[in-house]
């Protein structure tokens, strides 16, 4: 198997702060979407930073397309689409303007896919950034990082804040780009259902540490939460547990193999389990 | 790099155009009031003026966060730094061109004198190469959100620097007063010295610097 992303034992920690992302290892398979799991503060952004060299990272191996980036690998870059929570572009511009700039620095810029791109968002190219909607700087973001024909698209929260319509419209046009088996998606997002509806790996990163890196289906065909009475979750052996979380009346005990859970433990009820239940499991439950 | 640059003028644009409007019609003070000795000044302003643009362009680039987009262009951090030294420079000459309007005003006047074009070049150059020199690693720094804080500070400095090489000037020999030609050109090759050695050390700055 190949990945387009490989991170392994990266650490990274800040002056002054407690913060301590912790030998943080995963890796993203080409023609695979990432989806990046995590409370907020959680880590999320300071490891997509340090992938795209944002923050120096103090420790561990980031390799992109098997090569690890350092400042002069434009070749690297320039196969690498970024959007950031909020487009981060500069507001006095409009998106012909911007195009400018980009066709200035990306050697693959694609004029006229950014314009398709633009035309199929109903983007004004004569409109000032400043003056656009959040959910329109998003499909703006979306369509430069697309218009360089990117291999590797690294997304933090690109869906945030958006209403139902436009996280749909967009997150078909990622289905669109992993159509290449050469493309992948890392995406952190706190909307698991968009994860669910596209990702196939699913991360989950909690105070720095990587607790979990599963394939989604996995995770939501054979992991399971036994919802069991304190009586029943004695009889549960450790080692068949991930995570367990007291409730008012109930334990949830995340499970890693429902099928074989259920045939040990007959009687208990187990169910499918959402990703933002395995993620609050993980990240609130004990072990 | 051209990207980088095109963005940076994009940037500047708003502020260029207000500068152009206070430049141009200055330029006609001298020339309304028939007094050259006004020139010096008048350039040295017209100059600066553009220069001045410096901290709003960053401190836009910092609130957008564009700064932090732009590391991921395939561009390195290098070329950033450079990008934004040509723009500096760009600035520098526009202003230099807005100021020949005043030359030409004078020439119509035929009251053009050498003496007082060299001083008030010197001195814009002067003024807007140490006052950017010295403003652009501080923002690096400390953040642009203070640009306009540092880039006063930054003025300020570099005439009390003016001043100073006066002094030391005057101290080797007592007929150097503070507008004579020795100041003006050692305070232009001292802010050239600064504007390279600035453009060092942000360079190295960059190269380290993390956004978030």
């Amino acid at each position: 198997m190949t990945y387009s992303l490989e991170i392994d034992n990266l650490t990274k920690t800040y002056p002054g702060s407690d913060f301590r992302l912790d030998n943080v290892s995963f890796s993203i398979p080409r023609g695979t979407i990432m989806g990046f799991v995590g409370e907020n503060g959680a880590g999320k952004t300071t490891t997509m930073n340090a992938v795209l060299n944002i923050v120096k990272k103090d420790g561990g191996t980031i390799k992109i397309f098997g090569r690890e980036m350092g400042d002069k690998d434009r070749d690297i870059r320039e196969q690498v689409g970024v959007v950031f929570d909020g487009a981060n572009f500069p507001e006095m511009l409009t998106p012909a303007r911007l195009a400018k700039v980009m066709a200035g620095t990306y050697k693959q810029w694609d004029q006229e896919r950014f314009l398709n791109m633009t035309a199929r968002f109903n983007l004004d190219t004569g409109k000032k950034i400043g003056r656009y909607s959040r959910g329109m700087k998003m499909k703006l973001a979306l369509a430069v990082a697309l218009s360089h024909r990117p291999k590797l698209l690294i997304l933090d929260e690109a869906t945030a804040g958006l209403d139902p319509i436009v996280r749909d419209e967009i997150l078909s046009v990622f289905l669109e780009f992993i159509e290449d088996e050469d493309h992948s998606i890392l995406m952190s997002s706190h909307i698991t259902g968009d994860l669910e509806k596209i990702a196939d790996y699913i991360t989950f990163i909690h105070r720095g540490q990587i607790r979990l890196t599963e394939s989604k289906d996995r995770l939501i065909y054979e992991y399971g939460i036994v919802r069991c009475k304190a009586e029943q979750f004695r009889l549960i052996d450790r080692a068949d547990m991930m995570a367990y979380r007291k409730r008012d009346y109930q334990i949830d005990v995340l499970v890693n193999n429902r099928a074989a859970f259920e045939r040990k433990y007959g009687g208990m009820v187990v169910d499918r389990g959402s990703i933002d239940e395995i993620m609050l499991l993980l990240v609130k439950g004990g072990d | 790099m051209t990207g980088l640059v095109t963005s940076n003028f994009y940037s500047m644009q708003g502020n260029i155009k207000l500068s152009l409007m206070i430049a141009l019609p200055i330029a006609l003070v001298p020339f309304l009031l028939g007094d050259a000795s006004m020139i010096p000044m008048i350039v040295a302003i017209q100059i600066f003026v553009f220069a001045s643009n410096t901290g709003t362009s960053l401190k836009m680039d910092e609130s957008s966060k564009w700064n932090k987009f732009e590391i991921t262009l395939p561009v390195t951090r290098t070329a950033i730094v450079s990008a934004k030294y040509v723009s500096f420079m760009l600035l520098i000459l526009l202003g230099l061109a807005t100021s020949l309007v005043t030359v030409l005003l004078q020439s119509i006047r035929g009251e053009l004198s050498f003496d007082l074009l060299f001083s008030g070049y010197s001195f814009g150059l002067q003024l807007s190469l140490m006052t950017i020199g010295i403003v652009y690693p501080l923002i690096l720094k400390l953040g642009a959100e203070k640009s306009e804080t540092l880039l006063f500070a930054a003025a300020g400095l570099s005439v009390a620097l003016r001043f100073l090489l006066w002094y030391l000037l005057h101290l080797s020999d007592a007929t150097i007063d503070f507008r004579s030609s020795e100041v003006d050109r050692v305070s232009l090759m001292v802010a050239l010295a600064i504007f390279a050695a600035s453009y060092a050390v942000s360079v190295m700055m960059y190269r380290s610097k993390e956004l978030h």
